[in-house]
Order: C-alpha cells, then sequence, then structure tokens
C-alpha cells in the first residue's frame, strides 16, 4: 500500500466515472499523485486509518478530496460530515460530485462544509473543463493556505 | 168675507129658479162675491153645470118640470163635490128634510129667506167645498203616497229575499268548507294542534291523539310543556320556539316528543302566530321524522366512511406517486452514467486514438458522442420536468414586462436581435412564481424564436388584453405556424409538430409551461396557421385567487 503523500482523493464507485475523472486530471498534469476508494467506508478508513487503510500513516492528508454523493456503504454526505467534523481533517476542500441538479443533496452538502459541487454532465467536454477548473482552483487555494 | 171686495173669480155659484124675480133679486145679492150663473129651468142648469166648473149649486125647491130635490138627486152622482142648497117654501119642509137625510142636500133655506141667513150658508158651503176637494186632494196624495210605498216595500222585500238567498249559498258553502277542513284536520299524517297564548293546548286532530296515546279528556287538560317531561333542554328550545313565533308570526323546531307510553320520537314542528277576538294563539303541524334522522345518520356515516377512504386512497396515490418520482428520478440518474461513460470513451477515442481512425470512423464516432449528448439532454428535460410536480409555489408579484424582456434578451444574440423585430408591448404586472413564469417566456420565446428563423422577415410580438377580468398574455411570431388540428398535440410530451430536420427541440418544452400554468390555475393554448405563424396564450389564475394564495404563503 502506497503510504506516500497524495494530492487527491477520488471517492466514486463508478469505474467509467472515475477512469474518465483520473484521465482528465491525468492529462492535464493537474495531480500525479492520486488514491482512488470506492465506497465511503474505504474513504473514512482512509483518512482514519482504519480496515483497509490501518498501515497508512495518517498524517499524510491529500490536498483534495473529489467526493461522489452517492456510495455504497457510506454514502457521500455522511464522509463529508466526518471530515468535516474532525479538526484534522476539515480543511481540506472537498468537491463533491452529484448526477444531478438536486437541490436538497447540494444545500445539505453545502451546509456540511463542501466547497464546490460538479453536476456531472453527459458531455465528457463539459465535465472535463469543470474538473479542470475547480480541481486546478483548489489545489492551489489549499497551498496558498500551507 | 167682505161685500165690497171684488167677486172670488174661481167661486161659481150657480142660482136656478123658474121665477125670474128671484133669481135676479139673488144674483145681485151675491154677485159682488162670487161668479154667479144663473138658470130658470132644469135644462139651463144641465147645461151650464156641464160647461162651466160649479162650486155651489143654489136651487129653488119648487120649478114646474122637477123639484130641486129631484135636481140635486140627478145630479148628485156626476158633481158630488158641489155642495146643493135648496130655497124651499114651508110646505115642502118634509120632503126638504128627506133628501138632507140622505145626503143629497148640504143645506136648506126657508122662503122668504133672511139674506144673511143664505149669504152665511152660501159661505158656508164654499168653505165645505173648499173642504172636500182639499180633502179630496189630500186623498189622493196620499193614495199616490201609497202607491209609491208599496212599491218600495216591493223592491226592498225582494232585495232581502235575494240577499237571504245569497246567505243561504253562503251558509251552504261554509258548511261545505267546514267539512273539508274538518276532514283534512283529521287526515292529515301529522299533529295539528292550537295553542292558547299560555301553552294550553286548545284544538288537537284524531291523528294528535292517536299518535300520542292521549285521550281527548287527557288531551283537553295538557300544556305544551307536558310532551317533554323530563327534558329541560328540549323544554327551553320548545319556549324558545314559542317565543319567536309570538314574535315574528312564525317559528320551528325540531325536539324529542315523548309519548304517554314513554316513547321519544323525533319531531319537526311548524307554528303560526293567531288572533281570535284578541286573543293569540299558536296552531300548526307535528311530523315525525324518525327515517329522516335515521337517514341522516348514515348519510353522515357513509360520509365519514367516503372521507375516510378518499384520505386513505390519497395516502396510498401520494406513497405509488413518491415511489414512481424515485424511480423515475434514479432510473434518469443511472441511465445518465452509462451515457456519460458512451460519450467520454468515444471523446477519449476521438482524442487519443486520431490517428489510427479515417474520416468516416471520426464522422461514426462524433455521431455517437452526438447522440449521446442528445440523449442526455432528454433526460435532463424529463428531469426537470417531472421536478415541476414535486415543485412548491412560491407566489410574488411578477414584472411580466421586464420578465419577457429578459427572457429574449437572453435568447437571442447580436445577429438575431438585428434581424427580429421583436415588439414588446407594456403588459402588466402578474402574482405568480417568478422563476417558473421565468421559464414559461423561456420556453414560448425560444419556440418563437426557434420557428421564424427560416424567415427573412421575422416579428415577434408579446402583448396582453383582458378578457372577463383576467390578463391574457401572448407571444406571436409569424414563423413557421402549425395545423390547428393538431392543437391538442401541442402540449403533450415528446410531441413533435415538426421535423426535427427544420426545427431543432426535445419535445418538452411545452409540456413545461402547460405544467406551469396549471400548477398557476390558469389556461396555455395556441392559435396558428402553417407558413403564417403562431400565438400563444396563457392566463394565470384571477388576481383574486392569486392574492389568496399569496396571504397564505405570507
Amino acid at each position: 500500500m502506497d503510504t506516500t503523500a497524495i494530492d487527491i482523493l477520488l471517492v466514486e464507485d463508478n469505474a467509467s466515472d472515475a477512469e474518465l475523472t483520473l484521465r482528465v486530471l491525468k492529462k492535464h498534469h493537474v495531480v500525479n499523485k492520486f488514491q482512488l476508494v470506492t465506497d465511503g467506508e474505504e474513504a473514512l478508513d482512509f483518512f482514519f486509518g482504519t480496515g483497509k487503510f490501518s498501515t497508512r500513516d495518517i498524517s499524510l492528508l491529500p490536498r483534495l478530496v473529489i467526493l461522489d454523493i452517492n456510495l455504497p456503504k457510506v454514502d457521500g454526505l455522511e464522509v463529508l460530515r466526518k471530515i468535516k467534523a474532525d479538526e484534522r481533517t476539515k480543511s481540506i476542500p472537498v468537491v463533491m460530485l452529484t448526477s444531478s441538479k438536486e437541490q436538497s443533496d447540494i444545500i445539505a452538502g453545502y451546509k456540511l462544509g463542501a466547497n464546490s459541487f460538479i453536476v456531472k454532465p453527459v458531455d465528457f467536454k463539459k465535465f472535463m473543463e469543470t474538473v479542470e477548473e475547480l480541481g486546478l482552483y483548489w489545489l492551489r487555494f489549499n497551498e496558498s493556505l500551507q | 168675507m167682505s161685500t165690497d171686495s171684488l167677486p172670488l173669480k174661481d167661486h161659481n155659484l150657480l142660482i136656478i129658479d123658474d121665477e125670474v124675480e128671484v133669481t135676479k133679486a139673488l144674483t145681485r145679492q151675491f154677485r159682488k162675491k162670487y161668479n154667479v150663473f144663473s138658470a130658470s129651468d132644469v135644462e139651463d142648469a144641465f147645461e151650464i153645470m156641464e160647461n162651466e166648473s160649479i162650486q155651489v149649486v143654489l136651487s129653488d125647491q119648487r120649478m114646474p118640470h122637477m123639484t130641486g130635490v129631484d135636481f140635486f138627486t140627478k145630479i148628485k152622482d156626476k158633481y158630488p163635490d158641489a155642495p146643493k142648497v135648496i130655497l124651499t117654501g114651508y110646505s115642502d119642509i118634509e120632503a126638504v128634510i128627506g133628501a138632507i137625510n140622505q145626503g143629497q142636500i148640504f143645506r136648506y133655506v126657508t122662503k122668504p129667506w133672511n139674506p144673511e141667513e143664505l149669504d152665511s150658508v152660501i159661505s158656508e158651503a164654499f168653505e165645505k167645498y173648499e173642504l172636500i176637494t182639499q180633502n179630496r186632494k189630500l186623498t189622493q196624495n196620499l193614495r199616490e203616497a201609497n202607491i209609491t210605498l208599496e212599491e218600495k216595500v216591493k223592491v226592498r222585500t225582494s232585495e232581502l229575499k235575494k240577499l237571504n238567498t245569497n246567505l243561504t249559498e253562503v251558509n251552504r258553502e261554509k258548511n261545505i268548507y267546514i267539512g273539508i277542513i274538518d276532514a283534512i284536520f283529521n287526515s292529515v299524517p301529522g299533529l295539528i294542534y292550537l295553542y292558547d297564548e299560555d301553552g294550553k293546548l286548545v284544538r288537537w286532530n284524531k291523528k294528535h291523539e292517536l299518535f300520542t296515546g292521549y285521550s281527548s279528556e287527557e288531551l283537553s287538560q295538557m300544556h305544551l310543556l307536558d310532551f317533554y317531561k323530563g327534558d329541560a333542554e328540549i323544554q327551553k328550545i320548545i319556549t324558545e320556539a314559542v317565543k319567536t313565533t309570538f314574535l315574528n308570526g312564525f317559528g320551528e323546531t325540531e325536539a324529542a316528543l315523548s309519548k304517554k307510553d314513554g316513547s321519544v320520537i323525533p319531531m319537526y314542528f311548524t307554528a303560526s302566530k293567531l288572533t281570535i277576538d284578541g286573543k293569540n294563539f299558536f296552531t300548526g303541524i307535528g311530523i315525525d321524522i324518525t327515517e329522516r334522522k335515521l337517514a341522516e345518520a348514515e348519510i353522515k356515516n357513509l360520509n365519514q366512511e367516503l372521507e375516510q377512504k378518499v384520505i386513505d386512497r390519497t395516502e396510498q396515490l401520494k406513497i405509488a406517486y413518491k415511489e414512481l418520482e424515485a424511480f423515475s428520478y434514479s432510473i434518469s440518474h443511472h441511465l445518465r452514467t452509462p451515457l456519460r461513460a458512451i460519450d467520454g470513451f468515444a471523446n477519449i477515442l476521438l482524442d487519443e486514438y486520431a490517428l489510427s481512425l479515417d474520416v468516416e470512423g471520426k464522422r461514426l464516432f462524433q455521431v455517437i458522442i452526438d447522440n449521446a449528448n442528445k440523449m442526455g439532454q432528454l433526460i435532463d428535460e424529463l428531469l426537470s420536468f417531472s421536478s415541476l410536480n414535486r415543485m412548491e409555489i412560491k407566489y410574488s408579484p411578477i414584472d411580466m414586462h421586464n420578465l419577457a424582456y429578459s427572457a429574449y434578451d437572453e435568447l437571442t444574440g447580436k445577429e438575431e436581435k438585428e434581424n427580429i423585430k421583436f415588439r414588446l408591448q407594456n403588459i402588466p404586472p402578474a402574482t405568480g412564481d417568478a422563476s417558473l413564469i421565468n421559464v414559461v417566456w423561456i420556453n414560448l420565446i425560444g419556440n418563437a424564436i426557434k420557428f421564424t428563423s427560416g424567415k427573412t422577415d421575422r416579428i415577434i410580438e408579446i402583448g396582453s388584453k383582458t378578457e372577463d377580468d383576467s390578463i391574457i398574455y401572448y407571444v406571436n411570431d409569424n414563423g413557421a405556424g402549425y395545423n390547428m388540428e393538431y392543437s391538442n398535440k401541442l402540449f403533450a410530451v415528446f410531441q413533435h409538430l415538426h421535423s426535427p430536420k427544420h426545427f431543432e427541440g426535445n419535445g418538452v418544452g411545452l409540456a413545461i409551461v402547460q405544467r406551469i400554468i396549471e400548477q398557476h390555475k390558469g389556461r396555455v393554448w395556441a392559435e396558428g396557421k402553417v407558413g403564417e405563424g403562431a400565438t400563444f396564450y396563457f392566463t394565470l389564475a384571477d388576481r383574486k385567487d392569486n392574492k389568496n394564495q399569496l396571504q397564505k404563503n405570507i
């Protein structure tokens, strides 16, 4: 298990969406190092050094979390709530991915401290532009804080 | 009477005597007082009597052809009123007295006569005549009066007879009516009663006895409130109803009446005030409403059941609807993910493997990408259409003019603005959900832009008119129009009246418009003609309704 510091943690259960997202991020050299987890439980394990990630150095935090809202086991909003409730992790920017414009999800996400929302479009080109833009913005935002 | 006065012209005296000297002497004596006619024989006398109106006749008894008495007897019937005075010698006195006794002679004067005595007798004779004629006249008057009176009595009698006949007829009819009223009184299927002012039962019908179970003797002793013994509440209702009756002339109430056997029956009572000889009464009818009460209870029961059913069914529907919503929502979402993969990977292929693809290969990938995107749009539209149903309408005042203008502004580029003659009237504000009404304008104006796109002289007009107190907004264009036969398809989901080759569209726009307008309790409709353009009209619920709605939301 790679225990070195990573740039982005991508939490996405859909393999196609995950691959497309990662391709965008890589292609435009936004990041080099990332970690993909495929459900909410794994995401929490990653942050809190449990389960699959029990051997990980949890002091190493990603610079950005891209978190899908619909996840198996523990859903995205719950993961978000836990990240934002922990002193150690709460300042990591979280960009939420959602496949709908469902207002209640978005409002709930912002209330819990989500930094941005990307409504995943069918149009890959649009998606690419958005991910690039927001990913870069938040990575840089985080850098400027550190 | 004075001898110096002129002869009384209407006092005619006839003197008869065969001795001329006597006639002369007598004429001399009376001519100053009366009109004197003289005759020397009976024949002359008859003639004078015939021609003149002689009042008093003075005749000698002894004459050659006929005695004075005989003469008087002869004229007695013809001239009964004229007093007859006879001059007679002493020797003839016997015959004269007989005649006097028979009433034919008024007086006699013996020869030789005393002129003063004769004068007095003649004077009396005239008075006698006067009396007789007056008497006759009075008698005549009396007779005439009598006849008139008799006539009057006759007329009055016949009038009375007639009145009497009428009265008999009226009485007969009265008896018939009394008979009818009695029959009705006793055959009405309800209690009929007459109470006096103190609430004492005065009259009632047979049914009253049969229904309550009280005999006629018992009823005659009963008071109104005796029928509601032991229930102060009902007694109060009855007392109030009686009070109302005497106040307004009429009253009605429902109350449960207790029969003699103790059973209690729900009744409906009416009462009308009645004044007889200065005393107040009230009369009315009481009807058994047991069945009505039962029916009412049953209806109430059924209604409650029905209401409960409606509530249950509504709840079921709500649940089913929510499930359906969740289902279509999740389906739409799940459809988007593979679509995104199709589009995404096709894009990557086109991008990263461009060198391995020939022109046709690239075109085919582009077709895949275009269709995937189109499907993505469809799903998005469907999602927003179905989310309309869940949306709560937030009412607020809307500046329609401003909203329509910004919709047009947003939808058109610089070039289109130059090509289109856009006419926006000064349309009035409305009340509704501003963001939803914005969607309406965007769709209607968007359609107008779309369907005029083939024209060189493009005109889009937005205006309003008022009909029956409600404002109708419209968007008119001179574009492709449509065939009115297909009006009913205009607003249905996925209905195109134009080939997509000519006009792009996903077939949801007008369905969304209709849904929004329906949610605002308004109406939307269209008019059009192929090749000449179309007009879309819509109303929002009348302003009063919207105000109420606004109040609710506040």
